[in-house]
Formats: structure tokens, sequence, C-alpha cells
């Protein structure tokens, strides 16, 4: 083979790896799943009898697209059959109201609060309550940190085409800039393959 | 050949700096420890606080995990230590992520070529043709359960597997060489000591002296390796007695008064009498379908982690390369598949791209899902199982005909 013809090949061939490399990027960025987000992460956890007051917390959602709120709760031993309700409210409009008795938790679990995705929640002030309705024994907890209900919030993730393939050309670059060899190592393989 | 190299090269380096697991991380975290000054990590896991877990494997394993670590360094630069003290959980989310896939891999993947190239070796070796032997190394490289297990998660069962292929490689030959670098893959992860035996039982040159000696060579090397941490409770208890060494004797049958019959070790028995029955140690075929079905009764017959599926690979190998019927090979493929979605580890599946897209961990746990459905996973994983075991106790059958096994 002539040997413009085997360095055309091999020029060839090596755009067409990086092309299988971002449309493989692409296609595992575009997959449909959710960010969690733990308010007041890095703080201890600490739990607090329910029925010592009505719990509040009001928060502002960091992303767009929340879709669920996991609230920390505690049942000691399993033995409180304490009811409790949980609200929360977008605003001053009441997204999430449902009420629950010890039975749905365990020594130390998540109350799942699904809703309808608020695609435009960035930015908005949401406001999350727990308080008892019933005392029963007085044994259920919920988990509190820097003085605010304990909760994960998730917010949908799921990115189009175009902002997929945009944000896999920024990483190509930026290995391509730092992390060199990450590239280097597969091109040069092919490229004596395509010799 | 080179060809087959050249792509396999081209495909694991495209892969590995894009797949994470924790596992791949965690174990090259021991070799870091004290800045890189400790010799005898049993003990000073033992004496100082540390989160990592217990080092479970036998010495020779973390000797090999200190030889790794300069060239993981090279290729990850010094931040890379630091990046190893962080938990597996949340490593994915480093910006150098694919650099530091690509260094803790890299040693592996040196190896698992290495041993594509020893297979190809092998074969010539012991009168395949080029071409079979050029298939059974392309099998070994491309098949699902090396890419899933040594590539995309970074297990280092290549570790042991290499020098054991080295020793296969002098089998005929240099049969004391052989069996010092079995001990050696022994010594490094546990089974490869289970085909030494059975190949020391069937070897079909020289007497049953000849042969105890060999498989003493091989248990001396284990036991040189062990020799001066034995006496160490905590030694015996992380790594003779731990929850991997003895998994394969779980599987038993109540014979009354608290005695027990266990299953793999008479499996084990049973293919090495057939074996030399059938002296299936003449051949590499033999040898091959041995060790294969060995491998493959122990892991059908134990709680296994889908990845050390891997074992069955360098012999399998020989056997894809020169069978024609393959259904078996398809159900075995489907069976670790349910049995990897059903583990109840996202990092068996979707974790493995998180250096991508890191919020995929927050995908639901599939096991939890179907449950959640009504789906019986327990029912399902034991299926799979069996399907594991049942192609198991095929290739024991074949093996009383071998003439059934392998067409030519």
């Amino acid at each position: 083979m002539q040997l413009k013809n085997r360095w055309l090949r091999i020029i060839f061939g090596e755009l067409l790896l990086i092309i299988v490399l971002v449309g493989g990027l692409t296609i595992v960025k575009m997959i449909p799943c959710q960010k969690a987000v733990e308010n007041n992460y890095e703080q201890p956890t600490f739990f607090r009898k329910i029925f010592e007051k009505e719990w509040l917390t009001t928060f502002k959602a960091k992303a767009k697209d929340l879709k669920r709120i996991d609230v920390l709760f505690k049942n000691p031993n399993l033995e409180s059959r304490d009811e409790i309700e949980i609200t929360l409210f977008d605003g001053k409009k009441e997204i999430f109201r449902n009420k629950y008795n010890g039975h749905n938790f365990g020594d130390t679990s998540h109350a799942r609060i699904d809703f309808p995705k608020i695609n435009d929640s960035f930015g908005k002030n949401f406001t999350l309550t727990v308080k008892e309705t019933k005392m029963v024994d007085g044994k259920l907890e919920v988990g509190i940190k820097n003085n605010e209900i304990n909760f994960r919030q998730y917010y949908g993730d799921r990115a189009t085409f175009g902002e997929a393939l945009k944000i896999s050309f920024r990483e190509i670059k930026n290995i391509i800039l730092n992390e060199k060899i990450v590239l280097i190592l597969p091109l040069f393989f092919w490229g004596m393959f395509l010799w | 050949m080179k060809k087959i190299i050249l792509l396999a090269s081209t495909v694991f380096f495209l892969i590995a700096p894009f797949t994470y697991h924790p596992d791949t991380k965690l174990v090259l975290y021991y070799p870091t420890l004290d800045q890189g000054k400790v010799v005898n990590i049993y003990q000073y896991l033992e004496n100082n606080k540390d989160d990592a877990p217990k080092f479970h494997y036998p010495p020779m394993h973390y000797w090999a995990l200190k030889a790794e670590w300069p060239i993981v360094k090279l290729i990850g630069g010094e931040s890379i230590e630091d990046w190893l003290k962080i938990g597996g959980n949340i490593a994915f989310n480093d910006s150098k992520i694919y650099l530091y896939n690509l260094a803790t891999k890299f040693p592996l993947i040196i190896l698992v070529l290495a041993s594509g190239f020893l297979i190809y070796k092998i074969g010539l070796k012991n009168g395949l043709t080029k071409k079979t032997a050029q298939k059974a190394m392309a099998i070994w490289f491309f098949n699902p359960l090396t890419l899933y297990s040594a590539i995309i998660m970074g297990q280092n069962d290549i570790l042991a597997i290499f020098p054991f292929l080295i020793g296969l490689y002098f089998y005929n030959n240099w049969p004391y060489l052989a069996f010092l670098f079995m001990g050696m893959g022994g010594a490094i992860k546990s089974y490869p000591l289970i085909w030494a035996v059975i190949l020391g039982l069937i070897c079909p040159k020289g007497n049953w002296l000849k042969k105890i000696g060999l498989i003493g060579l091989s248990l001396m090397v284990y036991l040189a390796t062990m020799s001066p941490f034995l006496e160490q409770n905590y030694f015996r208890q992380e790594v003779l007695y731990s929850g991997l060494s003895i998994r394969m004797f779980e599987s038993a049958i109540e014979i009354g008064f608290g005695e027990k019959l266990l299953v793999v070790p008479a499996l084990l028995v049973l293919v090495t009498l057939i074996a030399i029955k059938n002296n299936l140690g003449k051949s590499l075929d033999g040898q091959m379908l041995v060790l294969f079905t060995a491998t493959l009764l122990v892991l059908g017959f134990t709680h296994f982690h889908p990845q050390w599926f891997l074992w069955i690979m360098p012999f399998a190998s020989f056997i894809l390369a020169k069978s024609k019927s393959k259904w078996w090979w398809w159900s075995l493929l489907l069976s670790i598949g349910i049995i990897i979605i059903l583990f109840g580890d996202k990092f068996l599946y979707w974790g493995l791209l998180t250096p991508i897209k890191g919020n995929l961990i927050n995908l639901p746990d599939i096991n939890e899902s179907l449950k959640a459905r009504g789906v019986d996973t327990i029912l399902l994983n034991n299926l799979g199982h069996s399907i594991i075991s049942g192609v198991a106790v095929y290739w024991l059958w074949i093996m009383t005909n071998r003439k059934n096994a392998i067409k030519k």
C-alpha cells in the first residue's frame, strides 16, 4: 500500500476512534437519572422527638427538575406508633401532604416523598413541615442537622443530545489538555493497528 | 497475531479510563500506607486504626500490589495517592478520574495482554494450528468476561492467572519450573493451587512420587510466602479462615451426626479421577477440559462474585476456539448477566459508568426495583446459579466421554 494512502487511512481511522469515543460518552450522558443533594451534608445528625414542636424548614432548590425529597426518621426499636403528617409547599402552593404512622419507619429510615417534577424549581423556595397529628407513645423521631430537618433533594438529570454532546466535547478537550495519556494510548495502538 | 494484540490494546485502553469499580482503588490503597513502608500489612492494620477493610489476600498478593504501585504512580502522578484515600463511593467524582482509572488498571491491562500472548504460545507449543492458537488468544481478549472483569472492573485476578499461565507454558517440558510458577500464582490468590494439584495428579510424565513432588513444590511456594505470618492469629483469621477462602466448603449435604459431605471438594475429586482414568493430562485439549470443568464446578457450587468468572477464561478460550457447539457458552453468559444485575451492588452495573456520569449511581438498585414490582429475585438468582451448575455438570459428563467434548 502506498505510504500516502496508509497515512490517510490512519488519519481517518483516528478520527473515527474519537467520534466513537465522543458518541459513547454522549450516549451515557443522555441516560436519564437523578442528582441527589443532602441539606447540611457535612453537619452531624441528631434525632429529636417529633411531638416537641412542629418542625419546619425552608430551603432554596439548587437545580431545576426537583422531583423527590427523602426525609430522615428514626423509630427506636420499631416500637413507636405515633401518627405524623408531612407537607411540602412550593412557595405558598401545597404540592405534597401525607399522613404516616410509626409502622412506616424503620429504626433509621427515610420517608420518600414523590411529587410531579417541578421544571422551574431552580432558585425557588420550598417549605417542608413535619408535625405530630396523634401522639401514641411520643417515641418517633425526626433527623435534624444544623437545626433543620434532615432530608435529601432529588433533581431530574436528563441531558438533551445537544447538551450531552457539548459536555462530551468539553471532556475530550480537558483530556487533551490535562490527561493526554488517556487518549494517546488508544490512539497510538489504533494507529499501529491501521498501519 | 500482532494485529490482534494491537486491536486488543486499543479496545482495552479505550474502555479502561472511562469505567470504574471501587475495588481497583481499594487494593492499591494498601501499598501506600505509612508512605509505602509497611512490610507486614496484616500487623499494620491490626495495630493501626484505618478505615480500610482488613487485607484478606495472601502476602504475595500484597507484594504484587507493591510492585504495581510505582507504575500506577508514574501514570497517575503524585496526586493519585490522595485520591486513593477518598471513599470508594464518591471517588468517581474527581476531575482526574479518567487518568486515575487508567493508572490503576494499566498494570492489569499489560498482564491481560501478556496472558493472551501466553495462550497463543501455549497453543502453538501444544500442536494447535496458528489459526486456532490466534483464535484462542482473540477469544481471551474479546470475550465479555475478560472485558467485564479485568478491563471494565479492573479486578486483579489476573495477577494470579498470569503466573499460572507461565507455569502452563512450561508444563510439558519443564514441570518443576511450571509448578514453581503455579505455586506463585497460588500464593497470590489461592485458587490456582486447585489447578496445580489437579495438573500434578494428571501429569502424563513420571511416577507418583514425581507427581507428589510437583504438587509439593507448588504448595511449598505457597507455604513459604505465608510462613512468616502463620503464627499470627490475626493473619489466620483474616486470610486463611476468611469468608472468601472457605466459601467453597459451604455447599454441603448433611449425612447425620453433625457430619457433612462437602460438595465442591467431592466434585473436584471426581473430576481428577475421571481425568486420570481417561488420560486427559496427555494433551492440551484434555488439560483445558479438566481445568475448565473443575473451575466451573467450583463457581457453580459456590456463592461467587460475577467477576470471578475470569478464572474460567484461560481454559474456555481453548475450548471455544475448537468447539462448534456454543449453546453452553451463551447460557453461561446469560446466567452470569442475570446474577450481575441481581447482585445488589450498583457498582457491578450502573456504577461502572459513573466516571462519565456520576449521577448514574442514583439510579435504582435493579434487585430492589424488581422486588418492588413483585418479581421473586431470589428465585431468579437461584435459577441463574442453577444454570451455571447445570453447565458445569454437563462438562463433567463430557469429560467422561472426551471424544464428544471438542470436535476437531
